[in-house]
């Protein structure tokens, strides 16, 4: 039996939403772990690089002061 | 006003490759279907014959301004019968882009295109391309072609999108150079998001998001790096091979074949590419009789013609054809130990695949974590199918790359090496892209938590992604405006640009020995210490024979980046009588960039 199809969505692209709950859950707890890691090691390297970003903006300090007082 | 020039020559040049390549594919019984199949293949058939076309104006030393043109006409005039329809089809376009970008996705993928656009038309300052990769354009864009006994290791690295960038420097300049670039990215995005349609129709919107919000498309969109190309083929060369799976006609066959060839010929690292040729090379010898052999055997010629080009010119000019170059085939930085034994090896290959699958040393080497788990989820539910063909296939070509550096490139496998994931992110970028996003729009259809949890992921990626690149856009705003310096700017961005102005500006014959990294900016005739024999200058002493003999009247020192500058201390050129400090410029942690004058030899 075909499984249901979900609004907007073809039969043929169901398959993951027919899939076994067991399999799942065993690849989102795999997905979860994995982006929790990356976005660990993705978010010290990216923080060094906005830290360069807003050296750029150095020539904007004297008027963001004037701006501030 | 260059970025204005830049911008109309682009937006012809562009329009003829795409339907010259449009053109040569329905030749060939290929036929793509919708504006976006149309435009990612027709440009990318159109940089592979404009890669072979100036290759072949740059061997005869005609690459200059007319005959370049006179090459743009002749595709503009096989072009001619698709070219005719598209200001009619691009009008369409225009009048339903209001509607188009009315979902957030869209307007996010949008958001990315407009900020790489804004620093396409700004100066180039990325560090390789003003280290390699347009200082060999440059330099052929002035010799009006191909240098016959050029010394340079770093000159015979790569080819393939060398040759787009030259037809750029020569008709406009280094910025249409870099719009050609930035359309590149912009054609790899159209075959990805074809390709992931043609899997689950309806994913195109996500596969371009996931395109947009991949880090390392983020990183190089808008630069000068040749990986744009690489990116190109290879996800052509996986959108021919889902035709292939799917029933298309044999055409596509050859189409997968020579896409392949031609992406790994962009540069020795790129050569996990060509797994998509031998899956396409298996597909057509498992076929059911009759076998495409006619395919086959077009389709390897033009992909050994992508492949082949550079390396037999490096044979020919060098006697060296890359990746055998002694030089060129090291690692650029050689000092940490190669692994010599196999289980070594093994294991910092095991270190390699770390870095592909989260971050290097480089935030933009990252190919993105909902690419891995877009194809981990293919394989794991979904594996026997044409979605599971290529989530394997991109595996695959992960798996040979690393497979090759252990047993034949093991000095690429030096803990010195972080570029593993800038290597191969192209290739899997290109094979696994329009699985992840086929899966994602799969995800749709799963229940509420886990789609919930996989839009999570996304933003959590996007949002900071999206601040840094409108940050790098807004950076590069003004000079393209025209409200800051081109030498302001640069000056800003490259810290051994006012050296090399300064050289510039210098009267009378001068000829530069550059000790260091980024030459780009430097017009005067220059020298490297990369073109002396190995060890040949470890002192200042040993030094000043060569500089004599090459003619030397002044040495331009970066503290960065050059191949033997650390036993060249800065003391030591201050002790020598013959070198005279003329100019020196702030350089990162309390070093400085110097110009000194090399003074005759007085006895």
């Amino acid at each position: 039996m075909n499984a249901p199809t979900a609004p907007g969505l073809s039969p043929r692209e169901t398959w993951l939403g027919s899939a076994p709950r067991g399999v799942l859950a065993a690849f989102a707890a795999f997905a979860a772990v994995y982006i929790a890691v990356f976005s660990a090691l993705f978010a010290r390297r990216i923080g060094e690089y906005f830290g360069e970003i807003a050296g750029a903006f150095e020539f904007a300090r004297p008027w963001l002061e004037r701006l501030s007082r | 006003m260059s970025a204005l020039a830049a911008l109309a020559a682009a937006a012809v040049i562009v329009p003829v490759l795409w339907a010259f390549g449009e053109r040569l594919l329905r030749t060939f019984a290929v036929e793509p279907q919708g504006l976006a199949e149309r435009f990612g293949l027709g440009l990318a058939v159109g940089y592979a014959v404009c890669i072979v076309s100036v290759f072949g104006l740059a061997v005869l030393r005609w690459a200059s301004f007319s005959p370049v043109l006179v090459l743009l006409a002749a595709f503009a005039a096989v072009g001619f019968p698709v070219l005719r329809g598209l200001p009619a089809e691009l009008r369409d376009l225009a009048k339903s882009i209001p509607g188009r970008l009315r979902g957030g996705l869209p307007l996010l993928v949008s958001l990315f295109a407009l900020s790489a656009l804004v620093y396409s038309l700004a100066p180039p300052t990325g560090f390789d391309a003003t280290v390699l990769h347009f200082v060999s354009a440059k330099r052929m864009a002035g010799l009006r072609g191909l240098p016959l006994d050029d010394p340079a290791p770093w000159f015979h690295r790569s080819g393939g999108l060398t040759f787009v960038h030259l037809l750029g420097f020569v008709l406009q300049g280094e910025i249409l150079a870099k719009l050609l670039n930035f359309a590149a990215f912009g054609a790899a995005l159209a075959v990805v998001a074809a390709a992931s349609s043609r899997l689950a129709p309806g994913s195109a919107t996500w596969a371009a998001a996931l395109f947009a919000t991949c880090p390392f498309v983020v990183g190089f969109w808008g630069y000068e790096w040749l990986e744009s190309g690489v990116l190109l083929f290879a996800s052509s060369s996986a959108f021919s091979l889902a035709r292939v799976l799917t029933g298309g006609p044999s055409g596509w066959l050859a189409a997968a074949l020579a896409f392949s060839g031609f992406a790994a010929g962009i540069k020795t690292s790129a050569f996990a590419s060509l797994a998509a040729g031998a899956a396409a090379l298996l597909l057509g010898l498992v076929r059911p009789r009759p076998r495409p052999w006619s395919a086959i055997g077009w389709g390897s010629l033009a992909g050994a013609l992508g492949f082949f080009l550079w390396p037999a010119w490096n044979r020919f000019s060098v006697q060296h054809a890359l990746p055998f170059h002694p030089v060129a085939s090291l690692p650029p930085s050689g000092s940490s130990p190669v692994p010599e034994t196999l289980p070594s090896a093994l294991l910092a290959a095991l270190d390699a695949l770390g870095q592909i699958l989260t971050v290097s040393r480089y935030w933009n080497d990252a190919a993105g974590p909902l690419l891995v788990v877009g194809l981990a989820g293919v394989v794991l539910l979904r594996l026997r199918s044409p979605e599971g063909f290529l989530a394997v296939l991109a595996v695959g070509a992960v798996v040979l790359h690393l497979a090759v550096l252990a047993a034949v490139g093991r000095p690429y496998l030096s803990a010195s090496n972080t570029s593993h994931g800038r290597y191969l992110a192209p290739t899997l970028l290109g094979f696994g892209l329009p699985v992840a996003a086929a899966f994602a729009r799969a995800v749709q259809a799963g229940p509420p938590w886990l789609r919930s949890g996989y839009l999570a992921a996304f933003l959590l990626l996007a949002a900071p992604l999206l601040v840094l690149k409108a940050g790098k856009a807004a950076v590069a705003a003004p000079v393209v405006l025209g409200l800051e310096s081109r030498d302001r700017y640069l000056a800003k961005k490259i810290e051994v640009y006012e050296a090399c102005r300064m050289a510039n500006g210098l009267p009378g014959e001068v000829r530069v020995f550059y000790l260091g990294s980024r030459p780009y900016y430097l017009d005067r005739p220059w020298n490297s210490v990369e073109e002396l024999p190995a060890g040949a200058a470890r002192s200042v002493s040993e030094l000043v024979p060569w500089l004599d003999r090459l003619r030397i009247t002044h040495v331009l020192v970066e503290p960065y980046g050059s191949a033997d500058p650390a036993s060249l201390s800065p003391r030591e050129f201050d002790l020598h009588p013959r070198f005279h400090e003329i100019g020196s410029w702030r350089y990162r942690n309390h070093l400085r960039v110097r110009l000194l004058e090399f003074l005759p030899n007085r006895p």
